[in-house]
C-alpha cells in the first residue's frame, strides 16, 4: 500500500469517500458533547429567546457546597469502582472454570453471555421488581431463609449504586469473557507443559503464568470497563424511584443527573454536572495509564 | 351568457366554502397527566370547538409521569408543540416560572375571579403565571364501619389517633397506610408545618433558610414541634410496617382491602374512589400533630401557556374556556376537587365533607418559592425521614440538621 | 493420588458454575411466572407459582396498548441503522485504508481515536442540536444518531480488518485496470463480508435496545421503540403493573431468544469480536 504512488487527486477523491462519515459523527455525536463545555460558564433557560448570561463557576457551586450534590461525584467514582471490582475477577474466574472443563464449557458461557441481548430496560426493570422491598424476591428469599434481619430497601441504601452495578454485571459480563477466552488462547500449552513437568499444582499455574501473560488482556477489559462504568446510564436511571425528577436519589449518579438536572430551568446546570464528570473520567483514565504503564514494565 | 357567469360565481362559491371548511385548523395541544380525566376532556373539547370551530385541541396524554417533566423541558428547548402544559405546584413552579416558560395570562377574564389565596398561588414577579382549577385536602380517610364496629370515634388529637391505631393494631389491623415511596416525608410534614405553624409561618421558615438566616433549627420559633410531630408519629408507629417502600398505590390497596382503617391521601380520590377503594364508605380527618389539628390542602395542577407556543392567541383561548365559571363547575364536579375559583357549586359525592372540612378551616400549603432550594432541601428531607423512618434520636437528628446548616449557610447567603 | 485431585477440582468446578448459573437463571424465573399471574395474585404471592396460570396479561399487552406501533418502530430504526450504517462504514473505511501512510491518512486516524475518548455527556446539548437539523422527533434522527456514535468503533474494525487484505490482492486488481468502484464491489466487500456480519450483529443489539437516544429525541408516543415503550406503558407514577411489564417483556424479547439459541456462536464471537479490538 505504501509502495503505491498517491497523488493529491487521489487523496481527494479518498477524502470524499470519508467526508459525509465524519460530517454526520462530528455533529451528532461529538459536537454536542464539547458544546457543554463553554455552556456550563453561563446562565440560559435553553429557550430560543433566552439570553445566555455568563454566570462563571455558578453553576459549579453546588459541587462544592453542597454535600447532596459532592456525593453525587462519589457514587459515580463508587459505581466504577464496584463494577470493576465485581466484573473483573468474576470473569477471570467463570472462564478460567471454563476453560479448564472438557465439555458442558459451551453450555455455560453461552448461558453468561446471553443476558447481552436483553435490552437494558427489561433488565433494570426486572431486577428492580426484585429489590423491591414489599414484593420483591430477594427479601421473600431472605424471610423464608431466616434471615429477616437482612431485609431492607436495598435501593435506599446508600450503597445503592453498587445494586446497580450488580444489574450491569448480570448483563454485560459476556463482553469481558469473550475477550479474555480470545487472550487465554494465546498463551501456549507448551508454558502449561512445563509447568506440569515441574510438579505445579493448578493454582500455581493459574498466578504465575495464566494471569501474568493475560495481563494485557486484562488492562484492556479494564479500560473499557471503566468507559462503561463511567457514563452508565440507562441501569441507575430505571433503577430510580418513580415519582418526579427533583431531588438526587440514592441510585443516582452523575451520568443520570446530567439528564434529571434539565428541568431545573438552566441549561448550564447539566452542562455542568457533564463538565464535572468528565473531570472524574478524565483522572480515573489517568490512574489506569499509571498503574498500565507499570504492570506493563512489571510483565516485560 | 348569464347563465355561464352564474355557474361561474356558484363553482367560486363552492370552492370558497370548500377551501374555508377543508382549512386546516389551529391546533392547540394540551400536555397532561391527568389521563383519567379523559371523558370530561372530551365533554369540554367538544363544547370548545363548537365555540370556536377553527381550533382542534390536541391531548398529549402523558402516561408516564416519570418523564412528563423531563420531556416538557425537552419540547420547550427545542421549540415543537408545546403550548397548553399542566404543572404541579409542588415540582418547583416558580423556578420554571422564573425561567420564563410560563405566560402571563393576567389579561383573562379568571383573574377577576379569584379568591385572594388563590391569586396568589399563580402569581409570580407580578404576572398571572397560569390556572389553578382546584385544591385538594391531605388527611385521613378512614373506614366509617370498621371504626363504628370497634367503638372507635374519629380521632380529633394526636392522643386519641395513638389510642385508636393502638386499638385497631389489638384487632389485627394495621397502622395508617402513607405512600413513604413516593412522597417520602413530604406530605407528613407538610401537614404538620401547615397545621402547626400555618402555611404562612411555615413557608417562612423555609424562605429563612433559604436566605442561610436559621443556625439553629431547635431556636427558631414554632418550628420545633413539627419536628417532635414527626419524632411522635414514628415512637408511636402509627403507620403501617415498612412505609418508606409502600408506593401510592399499595397505600390504596391497604385501604381497599381492609388491612387498616386510615390511609394518608389527598380528596383527589374521590373522583376514582370506585376504583380505589370500591365499596368503603368513608370520611375524612386532618392529620392532627402534637399540638392541634386543621385540614391542610394542596393546590391541584395548574394549566400554563408556553409563551413559545406556535399558536399563542388559540392557546389563551383553550385556557380561558377552561376557567368560565360553567366549564371549571363541569371539570370539577367530575373529578370532585374543591374549587379554587368563586362561583362554582360543589355537587357530587363527598361534597359535603369538603364543604363542611373548608368551613372548618383549611391551611392551602404554598408552593416553594426559594431561588436556593435544591442546595437546602435534600437536608431537610433527610432530617424528616431520619425522625419519621428511621425513628432517630431527635436530638441527634437536629444536631445532624444544624450541621448541614452550618456547610450551606455561607452558600446560601450569597 | 492426582486422579482424585483433579476428580475434585472438576466438581468443585461444576459446582460454582453451577451456582453462578443459578445468580444468571433467577431473574427468568420471574420473568416468566410474573407474567402469567394476574395482578392480585402477584400482590398476594410474589414469589411462588402463580396460583392460577392465566394469559389476561398477554391479552392486555397486546390489545390494550401501543406495543405494536413500537415494535414496528423498533425493526425501522434497526433496519435503518444497519443499512445506513453499513454503506458509511464500507465507505469511510475504504478511505482511511487507502490513505494509510499520508498525512492526511493519520490525521483522520487520530482524529477518530481521540473523539471516541470524549465522553458522551451533552445530552441536553444533543437535544438542541437534533433539532437544528429536523432530527427532532422523528425516527431518522434515532438512525443517524446510533450510526454516528457507532462511527468510530466499526470504522477502526473495518479498517483493521481490511488491512489484513494481502496488497498483491489489491495491487493485481488495480494493474487489470479495475476502478474504485469495481474494487470495492468485487473485491473489498467479498472479503470483508466476516467483518460486516459482525458489525450487523452488533448494530443490531445496540439499535434495538438503546435506550438513551430514543429517551431524549422522541416525544411522540407513536414513535416510541420498544424498549421506551415498554418501560412508558407500564410503569405510570402512581401504579407500575409488574405483571403486564413481563408479559410484554417475555414475548418481545422472544425473537431475540430464539434466535440467539439457534446462532449463538455468530452472536457470541460477532459480539465478542468485536470489542476485542
Amino acid at each position: 500500500m505504501s509502495t503505491r504512488a498517491v497523488h493529491k487527486y487521489s487523496l481527494l477523491k479518498y477524502l470524499l469517500y470519508i467526508l459525509p462519515a465524519f460530517a454526520l459523527w462530528f455533529v451528532l455525536a461529538i459536537y454536542p458533547h464539547i458544546a457543554i463545555y463553554p455552556i456550563s460558564f453561563y446562565k440560559w433557560n435553553g429557550l430560543p429567546w433566552g439570553k445566555m448570561t455568563w454566570v462563571g463557576l455558578n453553576n459549579f457551586r453546588n459541587f462544592f457546597f453542597n454535600p447532596s450534590y459532592s456525593r453525587l461525584v462519589w457514587k459515580s467514582i463508587l459505581y466504577v469502582v464496584s463494577l470493576v471490582v465485581i466484573q473483573t475477577p468474576l470473569a477471570l474466574l467463570v472462564t478460567t472454570l471454563i476453560h479448564s472443563m472438557r465439555k458442558g464449557g459451551g453450555l455455560f458461557s453461552g448461558i453468561f453471555f446471553f443476558p447481552v441481548i436483553l435490552s437494558t430496560v427489561v433488565v433494570s426493570l426486572t431486577w428492580k421488581y426484585m429489590y423491591d422491598p414489599n414484593l420483591g424476591s430477594i427479601n421473600a428469599v431472605l424471610s423464608i431463609v431466616g434471615l429477616n434481619a437482612l431485609k431492607t430497601n436495598w435501593l435506599e441504601l446508600d450503597m445503592a449504586p453498587v445494586f446497580a452495578v450488580v444489574i450491569h454485571v448480570w448483563h454485560k459480563i459476556g463482553y469481558p469473557m469473550t475477550i479474555i477466552f480470545a487472550g487465554l488462547t494465546t498463551i501456549p500449552d507448551s508454558l502449561y507443559d512445563a509447568a506440569n513437568v515441574d510438579g505445579a499444582n493448578g493454582i500455581q499455574k493459574y498466578f504465575r503464568i495464566t494471569l501474568p501473560l493475560l495481563m494485557p488482556t486484562i488492562l484492556r477489559i479494564l479500560l473499557l470497563t471503566i468507559i462503561t462504568g463511567g457514563l452508565a446510564f440507562d441501569y441507575s436511571y430505571l433503577l430510580g424511584p418513580v415519582s418526579t425528577n427533583m431531588f438526587v436519589s440514592k441510585v443516582d449518579t452523575l451520568a443520570v443527573w446530567v439528564y434529571k438536572s434539565g428541568n431545573e430551568g438552566n441549561m448550564g446546570w447539566p452542562a455542568a454536572v457533564g463538565v464535572v464528570l468528565s473531570i472524574v473520567f478524565v483522572l480515573v483514565y489517568i490512574i489506569y495509564h499509571f498503574v498500565s504503564k507499570r504492570t506493563e514494565g512489571k510483565i516485560s | 351568457m348569464k347563465r355561464i357567469a352564474s355557474l361561474g360565481l356558484l363553482i367560486l362559491v363552492m370552492v370558497a366554502v370548500g377551501a374555508v371548511s377543508a382549512a386546516p385548523k389551529t391546533q392547540v395541544k394540551y400536555s397532561t397527566w391527568r389521563i383519567e380525566d379523559k371523558a370530561v376532556w372530551d365533554v369540554l373539547k367538544a363544547s370548545f370547538e363548537k365555540e370556536n370551530p377553527t381550533i382542534e385541541i390536541v391531548f398529549d396524554f402523558y402516561t408516564d409521569n416519570t418523564v412528563y417533566y423531563n420531556t416538557l423541558t425537552a419540547n420547550a428547548v427545542a421549540g415543537t408543540g408545546l403550548d397548553v402544559y399542566d404543572h404541579h405546584p409542588n415540582d418547583q413552579l416558580y423556578i420554571k416560572a422564573a425561567s420564563g416558560y410560563m405566560a402571563d395570562l393576567s389579561a383573562l377574564p379568571f383573574v377577576k375571579n379569584l379568591p385572594e389565596d388563590s391569586k396568589k398561588l399563580v402569581t409570580f414577579d407580578g404576572k398571572i403565571i397560569g390556572y389553578n382549577a382546584g385544591i385538594n385536602l391531605i388527611c385521613l380517610i378512614y373506614n366509617k364501619e370498621i371504626l363504628d364496629q370497634n367503638k372507635i370515634k374519629p380521632p380529633k388529637t394526636f392522643n386519641e389517633l395513638v389510642k385508636a391505631i393502638k386499638d385497631l393494631k389489638a384487632k389485627g389491623y394495621g397502622g395508617i397506610g402513607y405512600l413513604g415511596s413516593d412522597v417520602k416525608t413530604d406530605w407528613l410534614s407538610d401537614a404538620m408545618g401547615c397545621s402547626i405553624m400555618g402555611p404562612a409561618v411555615y413557608a417562612k421558615f423555609k424562605e429563612a433558610i433559604d436566605q442561610g438566616q436559621v443556625t439553629d433549627a431547635r431556636k427558631y420559633p414554632g418550628v420545633l414541634p413539627v419536628f417532635q410531630s414527626l419524632k411522635a408519629i414514628a415512637q408511636n408507629s402509627l403507620l403501617y410496617d415498612n412505609s418508606v417502600s409502600t408506593s401510592y398505590a399499595a397505600s390504596l390497596s391497604l385501604f381497599a382491602q381492609k388491612k387498616t382503617a386510615f390511609v394518608m391521601m389527598g380528596t383527589w380520590t374521590f373522583g376514582t374512589a370506585q376504583n380505589d377503594y370500591p365499596g368503603i364508605k368513608f370520611g375524612i380527618i386532618p392529620f392532627p400533630s402534637t399540638v392541634g389539628s386543621k385540614f391542610y390542602a394542596e393546590p391541584a395542577q395548574i394549566t400554563c401557556v408556553f409563551p413559545g407556543s406556535k399558536n399563542l392567541t388559540a392557546a389563551k383561548k383553550w385556557v380561558e374556556f377552561l376557567s368560565r365559571t360553567d366549564n371549571a363547575s363541569t371539570y370539577l364536579n367530575a373529578v370532585k376537587w374543591t374549587p379554587a375559583l368563586n362561583g362554582v357549586k360543589m355537587n357530587f359525592e363527598g361534597a359535603d365533607m369538603l364543604i363542611a372540612a373548608v368551613k372548618e378551616g383549611v391551611a392551602v400549603k404554598m408552593p416553594e418559592n426559594t431561588p436556593n432550594v435544591q442546595i437546602w432541601r435534600m437536608g431537610l428531607n433527610q432530617a424528616y425521614s431520619d425522625l419519621l423512618f428511621d425513628n432517630a434520636d431527635l436530638d441527634a437528628t437536629l444536631n445532624a440538621f444544624n450541621k448541614f446548616l452550618a456547610q450551606v449557610n455561607p452558600q446560601l447567603k450569597k | 493420588m492426582t486422579n482424585m485431585r483433579t476428580k475434585l477440582s472438576q466438581y468443585a468446578n461444576w459446582a460454582i458454575l453451577i451456582l453462578i448459573t443459578l445468580f444468571f437463571i433467577f431473574p427468568f424465573y420471574f420473568i416468566i411466572v410474573t407474567a402469567f399471574k394476574s395482578g392480585p395474585d402477584l400482590t398476594l404471592n410474589p414469589i411462588g407459582l402463580p396460583t392460577q396460570y392465566q394469559f389476561g396479561n398477554f391479552v392486555e399487552v397486546f390489545a390494550g396498548t401501543k406495543i405494536f406501533q413500537s415494535i414496528v418502530n423498533s425493526i425501522l430504526v434497526s433496519t435503518g441503522t444497519i443499512v445506513i450504517g453499513l454503506i458509511i462504514y464500507v465507505a469511510s473505511s475504504y478511505g482511511l485504508y487507502r490513505l494509510k501512510g499520508t498525512i492526511l491518512g493519520t490525521v483522520l486516524f487520530s482524529i477518530i481515536v481521540f473523539g471516541m475518548m470524549i465522553p458522551a455527556v451533552g445530552y441536553w446539548q444533543m437535544i438542541l442540536t437534533y433539532r437544528k437539523y429536523h432530527l427532532y422527533n422523528n425516527l431518522t434522527g434515532v438512525i443517524l444518531g446510533l450510526v454516528a456514535s457507532s462511527l468510530p468503533f466499526s470504522t477502526l474494525l473495518i479498517v483493521g480488518h481490511l488491512k489484513t487484505i494481502p496488497n498483491d490482492l489489491i495491487d493485481s486488481a488495480g494493474m487489470d485496470g479495475a476502478s474504485d468502484m469495481q474494487l470495492l464491489r468485487h473485491v473489498i466487500v467479498p472479503l470483508a463480508q466476516p467483518i460486516m456480519l459482525t458489525i450487523t450483529i452488533f448494530l443490531l443489539v445496540e439499535s434495538w435496545n438503546n435506550l438513551i437516544l430514543p429517551l431524549l429525541l422522541l416525544r411522540d408516543e407513536s414513535l416510541y421503540t420498544l424498549p421506551i415503550q415498554l418501560k412508558s406503558t407500564f410503569f405510570r407514577q402512581y401504579a407500575p403493573r409488574y405483571e403486564l411489564f413481563f408479559a410484554g417483556a417475555l414475548i418481545t424479547s422472544m425473537p431475540f431468544i430464539i434466535t440467539y439459541i439457534f446462532f449463538q456462536k455468530h452472536f457470541v464471537y460477532g459480539l465478542g469480536g468485536a470489542l476485542k479490538e
